[in-house]
């Protein structure tokens, strides 16, 4: 198979899982406005419903500046060879049984797995009004010290989120794992 | 003190603090990721203006068409020093635009359940 048919079978790929935007690459301040930009033109072409069109946004913006503060938290703290690899993120939009889903995914280290993992599993666990006595809590606290973004973001994301959201770890490297958060609008 | 006006841009609000008139607002976007950088050096400012009324009528429009969970915070912590100031002998109302949109109804709302002195007016499109 030559480069050219790969990468239409990943743009085939994509078009299964019915992705309808897709980006992968560097994720920065400016990326995420451009992104977020043309998220909400692509949904405005289909006729999202405004009110779809704002979730899809708003679970956008969190997950994406999730991986901002993530590396920008670690690399504050560590050696300048993982700048690459953190910065590195993967944003999809798409549509699964007439649901809007987000999805994003970044590399993180090992060392953080286990504190992410349990944190998002205790936020599935809560219904709407455990979430929001939960957002109120967070907001009234200073983050935390060193925050890597696993605050407040993901909570407005579950409870934005009305079809509900998963989440995984992949194999990676040696030292990091690769996180997806999939949120349904 | 003199008057704040801020131009909003794509991610960060339009500020518009009249410190003689007593009357703000935050209207637009806020998406900023630092939003400390942002708000900092505008809230400090308004803080200690507002801490010093005494009688007076404050009157605080907030026009956010959406805000991240960081700008959640700001916000969430201006409820609590409005409610302050009101708490002090200031009459102090918050206008909160929504546009009818549920979730921007449901969080003014939220925000403005643990408010016992200052008063929350909803504002919508037709209003």
């Amino acid at each position: 198979m030559n480069s050219l048919d790969q990468i239409h079978a990943i743009q085939t790929a994509l078009a299964k899982q019915q992705i309808i935007f897709c980006y992968a690459g560097y994720i920065t301040e400016d990326v995420l406005l451009s992104v977020g930009s043309a998220i909400k033109k692509k949904l405005a072409l289909v006729q999202a419903d405004k009110h779809a069109t704002r979730t899809v946004f708003a679970i956008f913006i969190e997950e994406a500046q999730n991986v901002v503060r993530y590396s920008k938290a670690v690399l504050s703290g560590g050696d300048g060879d993982e700048n690459d690899a953190l910065r590195h993120g993967f944003i999809a939009v798409g549509k699964n049984d007439g649901k809007y889903f987000v999805c994003c995914g970044n590399p993180v280290r090992n060392d953080d797995v286990a504190r992410l993992d349990q944190n998002l599993t205790h936020i599935q666990s809560l219904n709407a009004e455990e979430l929001k006595a939960l957002y109120k809590e967070s907001l009234r606290k200073d983050p935390p010290e060193g925050s890597k973004g696993a605050g407040v973001g993901f909570i407005d994301i579950a409870r934005r989120a009305s079809g509900g959201f998963d989440f995984s770890f992949e194999d990676y490297d040696d030292t990091h794992a690769y996180f997806y958060i999939r949120a349904y609008a | 003190m003199e008057s704040i006006k801020i131009d909003g841009t794509e991610n960060s609000p339009e500020v518009s603090f009249d410190f003689e008139a007593n009357i703000f607002a935050l209207r637009g976007m806020s998406y900023i990721e630092d939003v400390t950088g942002f708000y900092g050096s505008l809230m400090g400012p308004l803080y200690a203006h507002l801490g010093a009324l005494s009688e007076a009528t404050v009157r605080f429009d907030i026009a956010l068409s959406y805000f991240n969970s960081s700008s959640a915070r700001v916000i969430f912590r201006l409820f609590e020093k409005l409610d302050e100031v009101a708490e002090a002998g200031n009459k102090v109302t918050i206008q909160w635009y929504h546009e009818d949109d549920e979730d921007q109804i449901e969080v003014g709302e939220e925000f403005g359940e643990d408010l016992e002195h200052a008063e929350l007016v909803m504002v919508g499109k037709e209003s």
